[in-house]
């Protein structure tokens, strides 16, 4: 009795040779390319099925030449490799590629001859199991990425992408932790769990529910982003944006870039330009600011997540505020005009109502957050230039004079520092900032700009 | 077992999320079914969606996504199961979604849905709204 294997993946996948998906209009997009097939936990990836138990709607499809094989090779799953067209014999149009893709759900109710044996068989590899509840189908034990691998259904949970994020892979997007062995290119977005880059974000945006390494840092046009829910470590950092709801290390200089920090901020090189903002501590090792004056801010005392969110919030309202305001005045022009702004002016008003209210509920969230600016401190061992521009909650000071070797806290509700930056008897934790004071470190002087 | 259904809307946003008139319901497959300016796209979801239904889950979310849409938003407060499959497919379709720069929304997930997502420890991977004031700002304009 003939066996048919159903597949919900496609068996033919191959990242090697990959093609923009069409959508539904006709139109296709070059950034995104289907690079990974996603599953989860529990999720079917193949069910085995009596032939005869297929219901009706199901249809075969065109059934390749006919080869000779022998009962033991009838039994074993056919891997991927011997059915699908090598690169070189390909005949390289998109409409030939395209079948391992759109076709794929389009023909979901027809057999394909290559998975109809003779006996049964069920080509489980890692992370695959049977279903305790319907033995007959093969899922995923855990959330990954689920492709043929000589022969057998495999579910990875790491993807390694081991070439750069570029038009060759476009961009992606996985349920589990990634790693880069090269670039993500300006303009293509990378999403993981965990997410390690051995190349340069150069330009590009990554985002992680867990943390982020860039080995070879980031650089680039104001694009560049990097968003994490955990500790994040780069190797550098230049013209970037940095969001991390934990802490932040940079192993070498941080340069004219926008940092919000959850936790703490160690930069182990030297900070200038920019701004910072952190909720704990902030070291730098060797340098903030520079000679020439560049601005450097550094915020503490609030939560850095609150204040960006009140940030996009302003952001939102100014434009929406301008859209009301252009389409107020080309509704003036006449009746026609009128009539085509009415709907556009009604979305203006109402979003800027919503934009109210959220502005209203993160401001109030946002200074409850400031009383808690006391455990905070800027320290810097190396140099401080003038000009750097510090704030701890409400309190605010502007460098005047070069220091060295220096912490900046807050004292009776201004800014105060002492000498030396680091003492022996500290109780200090990076991760959450607490620190207190040593009573043999000089607290010295306001600082008043 | 409750049927499957999807059906997108053409019509004003919020009377569209609001109204139950099945007169302005049509065809999930309807190529123009979307906003009256074409950007925004509201698919209503509901009943069952096991490992039978997920071909035609597939084609119906594939059809949504065309060149001038720029935000999707799928209503699951009519949902009453979603296998892990399901939510598979959900998952390359948000990949697919923000691949292309668009924004997919899954809005008000009924109990069934928010459960499954949670037990698997995906919910995170999606952006979730309950409330059309929270939908109104991902409007485009």
């Amino acid at each position: 009795m003939p066996y048919y294997l159903q597949h919900y993946f496609m068996p033919d996948f191959n990242h090697k040779h990959l093609r923009p998906v069409v959508m539904a209009d006709g139109a296709v997009n070059a950034h995104y390319l289907g690079y990974v097939q996603n599953v989860v936990a529990g999720q079917v990836l193949a069910e085995l099925r009596h032939i005869e138990s297929i219901p009706e709607g199901f249809t075969a499809q065109d059934a390749p030449p006919e080869e000779e094989t022998t009962q033991a090779e009838a039994n074993i799953p056919l891997p991927v490799e011997k059915g699908f067209p090598s690169p070189e014999n390909a005949d390289g149009t998109a409409a030939s590629e395209d079948k391992s893709h759109r076709a794929f759900h389009m023909n979901m109710r027809k057999m394909d001859p290559r998975f109809i044996y003779n006996n049964p068989v069920f080509p489980q590899g890692p992370n695959c199991g049977r279903d305790p509840q319907n033995p007959n189908r093969i899922i995923a034990l855990c959330n990954g990425y689920c492709f043929y691998h000589q022969g057998l259904i495999t579910v990875k949970k790491l993807l390694n992408v081991r070439q750069d994020v570029n038009f060759r892979t476009g961009n992606i997007m996985f349920v589990g932790d990634i790693v880069v062995h090269g670039d993500v290119f300006p303009g293509f977005s990378l999403s993981g769990g965990n997410v390690m880059i051995k190349g340069r974000i150069d330009g590009g945006v990554v985002k992680a529910r867990g943390g982020v390494i860039a080995e070879s840092g980031v650089k680039g046009a104001p694009t560049a982003t990097v968003r994490a829910g955990g500790t994040t470590r780069l190797s550098y950092c230049e013209k970037a944006r940095i969001i991390t709801q934990g802490n932040l290390v940079i192993d070498g200089p941080c340069l004219h870039s926008d940092l919000f920090v959850g936790g703490s901020l160690i930069i182990k090189g030297r900070l200038q330009g920019g701004t910072a903002h952190a909720n704990g501590l902030v070291y730098v090792k060797e340098q903030v600011g520079d000679v020439q004056g560049a601005t450097t801010r550094i915020s503490l005392g609030y939560n850095p997540l609150d204040f960006l969110h009140l940030q996009e919030l302003n952001e939102l309202y100014e434009e929406q505020s301008q859209k009301l305001q252009y389409h107020t005045n080309k509704a003036r022009k006449g009746p026609l005009f009128a009539e085509e702004s009415a709907p556009f002016l009604e979305l203006a008003s109402r979003k800027i109502a919503v934009i109210k209210e959220m502005q209203h509920a993160a401001w109030r969230r946002f200074t409850a957050d400031m009383r808690k600016a006391g455990r905070n401190r800027v320290v810097v061992p190396g140099k401080v230039y003038p000009g750097v521009e510090i704030s701890i909650g409400r309190a605010y000071t502007k460098i005047i004079d070069e220091q060295r070797d220096v912490f900046y806290c807050l004292h009776e509700d201004e800014i105060a520092h002492g000498f030396p930056a680091l003492a022996k008897d500290y109780a200090f934790s990076p991760s959450d900032g607490e620190s207190a004071p040593s009573e043999n470190a000089p607290l010295k002087g306001r600082n008043k700009s | 077992m409750n049927p499957f259904a999807h059906k997108t809307f053409i019509g004003d946003f919020f009377d569209v999320l609001n109204s139950t008139d099945e007169e302005h319901q049509t065809d999930a497959l309807f190529p123009s079914g979307c906003t009256k300016r074409r950007e925004a796209v509201i698919s209503i979801l509901s009943g069952d969606f096991g490992i039978k239904n997920l071909p035609d889950l597939t084609v119906s979310l594939d059809a949504l996504l065309t060149s001038l849409v720029r935000l999707i938003v799928l209503d699951l407060s009519q949902v009453t199961e979603l296998c892990p499959n399901a939510v598979g497919t959900l998952i390359n379709y948000q990949a697919s979604v923000e691949g292309r720069g668009k924004r997919l929304i899954l809005f008000r997930p009924s109990s069934a849905a928010a459960k499954t997502l949670a037990e698997l420890n995906i919910a995170h991977m999606f952006e979730i709204r309950q409330t059309e004031q929270d939908l109104l700002l991902a409007l485009p304009d």
